[in-house]
């Protein structure tokens, strides 16, 4: 029953730190809405006196579509291109960003922006090296498991394999796979947690220590993971099945789709905080 | 050997007799310049076919004739100095074939070859390259005959010959236990009179087998014994006579098929066939078992396609059409035409809103009107076949499935197979590359499939938009029904899109259409037309003196504001192509000017209380050969809200990926 205290009081602590959740939020949306910006800039100017992008607004036309990305797209695809280096920026940043949140929940310091930048610079190195030696610990189990899968492939006759006998020799290996990532994943997460707990600079050691708690308590650890993910996969079936597929054939429904994508998205940095403030609670109850 | 040349005709005679009675019984259709009886056996381990075939080559023009030219286009794979694998560059259909593996080329050999004088021809024959000096090409042979042929008067060939089948990269071979045996044997050239097509005397039609073309030939009557092991399934083109059982593990299938230009088979233990019928046509599909799922998907789109035809263009002369679903491993060998006879194309877990099964197989099957019925010359004129089946295959696909969801069709992303044939062409790097009439294997990288499929469907619906669908459909029905079996060529094209258009429309386009395919298909240039500007200015209340001399303009009649109004057009491209022209005002009161397009700029001016708001070229999209229709109008008022929507839908997809990161961080 520890995890659904723990999941309870992540939940109560998402709720305590509503700043913080926006501060994540916003950490976001302010470097993309620049961009986006820019891109409704370029957008505005590929699309000039042109009739034809009307048809876009009701429905999709593949041909307009493709011939203003061809002919008018330039600018567009300038900054697409900036939106991925964007993005590419947001890998470290991610690091530091969950440095802050960390540093907040374990300290139970109160969720400025200052503590949050405070922390997030202060464990960014440290959740970075964290992070280098995983990418090879999950490089490794991935060659691990599916080292028997290709040697398999390999060994089979080319006329008698088809896509379909692939796919189901590959479904337990993904299985599997999906399982250990979770599993290593949980590590990964109660290593950063020790770190940032601890204030200590053993990234190995924390490592370690992370093994050994969640291999120990492996039922409660893993169910936690696993409880906590549960609410974030909702929330995103929900949002697509909901608001997915909804035509914005309106100014208003544009704006309304706006609203409503950004409270999704401020949901999801909530779900994130809660998702450590669990784990940072379980781990507090049972190490 | 005067005992064995009378056994020989003895033989000859019997067989022939068997078969043309046989034969005889179905209404004869084409001139049937030739005639096979085949018997074929497979060697599934070696990937051998030894056959043994009579053939029968009737001399159709008044020349008699000395040497025979035949097909042996197996040698295409034979190595990588054949033309086909040098212009294919190894690589076709998304396969490729780039290793020393014995087993995995192919070729045939013509073991003997005994006339009806029992001379064996074989040491006689040699290899030509009538495309190209490629010395190391064996897909052309030619034969000194012992005895000329006469005019009017037959040839009667005893033919051994063993094919080996390659490992499927392009369209032919085999895969595992698939086998798809296609230009498997010996086939004689089409001898073409004077006067047939652009022969100004008789003469051998007879081209190498290239990457991009390989169909011309005689329209024949077909009799196949295929023999393969107990348990393979045989699918071939035209109609199973008989099954025997030979009592050594092989069964022996009898086809028969009248009237068409070419003949193919597969056989794999593990097809599934499934069966219907349409009207009097026996659908047959043979699928792979992990594709069990598309055979309601093949079915009805061949009926689809089956009635389309039949109304638009011709009764499908023919009681079979058999498809064939290749495994993935052998998908080299799909998207293939035969006559009767087509391989379509479909992965296992392809969502119904990916409508490729539905497109692959009605463009397959239109090839039987095409390549197999009118039979033109690919290698000379691939875009009377491939363009014009594609031309075809879009209508059907959007009368099917909806003009703007036929080829993908999913909610909120969806195009139409129309659309995509025009963009095929006004989508690539240079559409001015070259001019679709040209030979197939003398089109630039890139440019043969772009020209010869979508540039000509695309000037087809150019076509259809100015003489409208009535005349187009008229069109089409005449060329099929008087050219129908008889190999006809572009100018005969031509000659009935003149007499339709001048019958129907008077001198509305002029003359004659001989602009049009200057324009289209003789020629590389480009149509693009763009509404350059809108101006509306208001007309000021005369200032300054006036007398009795001249008088005070009147700029108020009724007492609201008056404009003078322009639209301005250009012509950015070489094509001319006449365009209509929609004029939008303030009020909702519409103009629709008509412009010749022949000069460079283009003004329509009015003077009117009302101001134009937008104006739109081509407003319902007839010219669709324009490469640019995205400047083909302009508002004073665009719809801003487009870019709105994109930006938001683009912002929540960055925040999201990043997100993401955050998540995993």
């Amino acid at each position: 029953m520890k995890i659904l205290t723990a999941y309870k009081a992540g939940l109560v602590g998402t709720i305590s730190r509503l700043r913080l959740v926006t501060i994540v939020y916003l950490f976001v949306f302010i470097p993309s809405l620049l961009v986006a910006m820019a891109y409704l800039s370029a957008y505005n100017k590929a699309i000039g006196l042109y009739l034809a992008p009307e048809k876009l607004m009701h429905g999709f036309d593949y041909t307009t579509y493709t011939e203003l990305m061809r002919f008018e797209g330039d600018g567009i695809s300038a900054i697409v291109k900036q939106a991925f280096w964007l993005v590419v920026f947001y890998v470290p940043v991610s690091l530091f960003v969950t440095g802050g949140i960390l540093y907040l929940i374990t300290g139970k310091y109160k969720p400025r922006l200052a503590s949050f930048v405070n922390g997030g610079a202060k464990y960014f190195w440290r959740i970075l090296k964290l992070k280098f030696y995983f990418s090879f610990v999950q490089l490794f189990f991935a060659f691990i498991i599916y080292l028997p899968f290709g040697i398999s492939i390999a060994m089979a006759d080319d006329g008698s394999l088809n896509e379909k006998m692939v796919f189901f020799k590959l479904l337990p290996y993904l299985i599997v796979h999906l399982l250990v990532v979770i599993y290593l994943f949980t590590i990964v997460n109660y290593a950063k947690i020790i770190i940032v707990s601890k204030d200590t600079r053993k990234v190995l050691r924390s490592i370690w220590e992370a093994v050994k708690f969640v291999t120990g308590k492996f039922a409660g650890a893993y169910s936690l993971t696993l409880l906590l993910m549960i609410v974030p996969l909702l929330l995103i079936y929900v949002y697509f099945k909901v608001f997915g597929f909804l035509s914005m054939d309106s100014g208003w429904v544009v704006f309304g789709m706006f609203v409503i994508q950004q409270l999704f998205l401020w949901l999801r940095a909530a779900m994130r905080i809660w998702f450590l403030a669990g784990l940072a609670e379980y781990y507090r109850m049972r190490r | 050997m005067k005992k064995n040349s009378l056994l020989l005709k003895g033989i000859f005679l019997l067989v022939s007799v068997v078969f043309f009675v046989v034969a005889a019984r179905a209404e004869k259709l084409s001139p049937r310049y030739t005639n096979y009886k085949i018997k074929a056996k497979l060697n599934p381990e070696t990937k051998i076919v030894n056959g043994e075939m009579w053939l029968t080559w009737k001399n159709p023009s008044t020349d008699t004739v000395a040497t025979m030219q035949f097909h042996m286009y197996l040698n295409a794979f034979k190595n990588t100095e054949s033309t086909f694998y040098k212009e294919s560059g190894g690589q076709l259909r998304g396969m490729s074939k780039n290793d020393n593996d014995s087993l995995t080329w192919g070729y045939v050999d013509v073991l003997s070859m005994i006339d009806d004088s029992g001379v064996d021809l074989a040491s006689e024959i040699k290899f030509i390259h009538p495309d190209d000096d490629n010395i190391y090409d064996q897909t052309v042979i030619e034969v000194p005959l012992n005895r000329p042929v006469l005019p009017g008067d037959s040839i009667h060939l005893h033919i051994n010959f063993v094919s080996k089948l390659p490992e499927i990269f392009a369209r032919s071979g085999y895969s595992g236990n698939y086998f798809l045996v296609a230009q498997w044997f010996p086939k004689p050239g089409v001898y073409e009179p004077a006067g047939m097509r652009y022969a100004t005397k008789g003469q051998w039609n007879c081209h190498q087998y290239h990457g991009h073309s390989e169909f011309y030939a005689n329209f024949s009557n077909y009799d196949v014994e295929i023999t393969v092991p107990e348990g393979y399934v045989v699918g071939s083109t035209g109609a199973l006579q008989n099954v025997k059982d030979n009592g050594d593990s092989t069964v022996t299938q009898i086809y028969f098929a009248n009237d068409v230009v070419d003949f193919a088979w597969t056989t794999s233990p593990r097809f599934e066939v499934v069966e219907d019928m349409w009207n009097d046509v026996k659908i047959m599909v043979y699928l792979q078992p992990e594709h069990r799922q598309f055979a309601a998907r093949y079915i009805s789109s061949l009926k689809i396609a089956l009635e389309y035809f039949s109304k638009h263009l011709g009764k499908y002369p023919y009681s079979t059409i058999t498809v064939v679903d290749p495994p993935i491993s052998g998908s080299g060998s799909g998207g293939m035409e035969y006559p009767t006879f087509i391989t379509g194309g479909s992965v296992w877990g392809l969502p119904d809103e990916v409508r490729i099964i539905e497109m692959v197989t009605i463009h397959e099957f239109g090839h039987n009107y095409f390549m197999g019925i009118l039979a033109s010359n690919e290698f000379e004129e691939a875009f009377i076949d491939e363009g014009f089946n594609t031309y075809y295959e879009g209508r059907i696909m959007d009368a099917a499935y909806g003009d703007s969801t036929s080829f993908i069709g999913f909610r909120y992303f969806y195009f139409g197979d129309r659309a995509m044939q025009r963009l095929g062409y006004t989508g690539m790097k240079n559409p001015k590359i070259a001019e679709v009439y040209r030979y197939a294997w003398q089109f630039p990288h890139g440019g043969y499939s772009s020209l010869s499929y979508n540039k000509t469907a695309t000037w087809l619906m150019t076509l259809e938009g100015l003489v409208g669908i009535e005349t187009m459909d008229e069109i089409m029905k005449i060329f099929y029904d008087r050219w129908k079996f008889k190999h006809p060529c572009a100018r005969d094209f031509i000659e009935i899109v003149n007499e339709v258009v001048t019958k129907n429309l008077g001198d509305k386009y002029g003359e004659n259409m001989n602009w049009f395919f200057d324009e289209v298909l003789y020629g590389s240039d480009v149509c693009d037309y763009k509404l350059a500007s809108i101006k509306n200015k208001r007309v000021r209340k005369p200032k300054g003196l006036f007398d009795t001399i001249v008088e005070k303009p009147d700029t108020s009649a009724t007492g609201k504001k008056l404009y003078e109004s322009k639209v301005i057009l250009h012509r950015l491209g070489e094509v001319i192509m006449p365009v209509e022209v929609l004029v939008h005002f303030d009020n909702g009161d519409e103009v629709l000017e008509h412009w010749d397009g022949k000069e460079r700029t283009k003004e329509f001016s009015y003077k009117r209380s009302e101001k134009i708001m937008w104006a739109q070229i081509d407003p319902s999209e007839k010219i669709k050969i324009d490469v640019n229709m995205l400047n083909n109008g302009m508002t004073l008022e665009p719809e801003r809200n487009v870019a709105r929507k994109y930006m938001v839908r683009f912002l929540f997809v960055l925040q999201s990926i990043i997100q993401t990161l955050f998540f995993f961080a």
